[in-house]
């Protein structure tokens, strides 16, 4: 197992995607791209300040009712940052589309981010953090983390 | 306004049942290949049904909700109606990948015959748990019945 791994709360990653899931779908329904805008933002400020976008409805309501139990388990904190960054891009991608009257890539993308979202929460598969890996094996400079022992790249530490 | 709401809701639950038909058609591909071949399995009592528990040490629902309700369904059926097998996955990372386990906690139900026939991506409760192994038992005993008649 590699020395620098951190402790890292999937509870939070995975509330994280429920919000990302549930407010994009809403913001699909109701026809409201500035919704899916708001969204990327969050995801964004959540990506500057190392954490999940939504992490902070977790800490400050669910965790302490005890509504949803911690997960916390060895990991690299970096490839979830990226993995939040590249949704956050392309949701916000997707939204200026959609101001921009590009209905259908405007909501494709939008779909595209709900699809990778669930992936991750249904599946157990984080295709962000999957990308970041294969970036480190091709030695791309920045992407300096290696999958924790034992884990494919994507998948969750066992 | 209303109708638009309506269309676009219609067409999430059709992308959403498209999403649901994929998840149902790679569970059905991960039972038939994990069937093939039943690694694992080798110290299967005969006759019995069984659950192969995938978890880890580090897993939290693992530890306070899967193995309570296996415990508390384990202790409902007793030892000649269910075998639990569990399976640490970081220590067995090979055995995991054949099983195409995702995340952990990781369930399968195998039936009297040893054949993986239902999988669960994360945590069950004894009740479902119960449902599943009565309906792949209920199958088996239909099948059985039908072959009866037949002779």
């Amino acid at each position: 197992m590699n020395a620098d791994l951190e402790k890292i709360d999937h509870a939070a990653l995975r509330t994280n995607q429920t919000f990302i899931i549930g407010l994009s779908v809403a913001a699909f329904i109701l026809n409201l791209p500035w919704l899916a805008a708001a969204v990327a933002l969050i995801m964004a400020l959540g990506t500057f300040r190392g954490v999940p976008g939504f992490g902070f409805i977790y800490r400050r309501v669910f965790k302490p009712r005890q509504w949803v139990k911690p997960d916390v388990l060895p990991d690299n904190p970096e490839p979830h940052r990226f993995a939040q960054g590249f949704g956050a891009a392309v949701l916000a991608t997707g939204a200026t589309a959609l101001f921009a009257g590009a209905a259908l890539p405007g909501w494709g993308l939008v779909w595209l981010v709900i699809f990778l979202a669930a992936l991750n929460l249904f599946g157990g598969f984080c295709a962000g953090c999957a990308v970041y890996y294969w970036l480190n094996r091709l030695q791309v400079p920045g992407f300096v983390k290696r999958p924790p022992g034992g884990a494919s790249p994507g998948r969750p530490p066992k | 306004m209303l109708a638009e709401f309506v269309s676009r809701g219609l067409l999430t639950l059709a992308i959403c049942a498209a999403g649901l038909s994929i998840y149902w058609l790679i569970n059905r591909l991960i039972l038939d290949r994990a069937g093939r071949q039943r690694r694992g399995l080798e110290n299967l009592h005969p006759g019995i049904p069984a659950i192969l528990y995938f978890t880890t040490p580090n897993c939290a629902p693992c530890r306070t909700r899967q193995r309570p309700a296996l415990q508390e369904l384990q202790a409902r059926l007793g030892n000649e109606g269910l075998q639990v097998i569990e399976v640490d996955a970081a220590a067995q990372p090979a055995l995991a990948d054949y099983w195409g386990v995702l995340s952990v906690p990781t369930t399968f139900i195998i039936d009297t015959f040893g054949r993986p026939r239902r999988v669960n991506h994360g945590v069950q409760g004894t009740l479902a748990l119960l449902k599943q192994i009565q309906e792949v038992e209920l199958n088996r005993t239909l099948i059985f019945s039908e072959l009866n008649e037949d002779i």
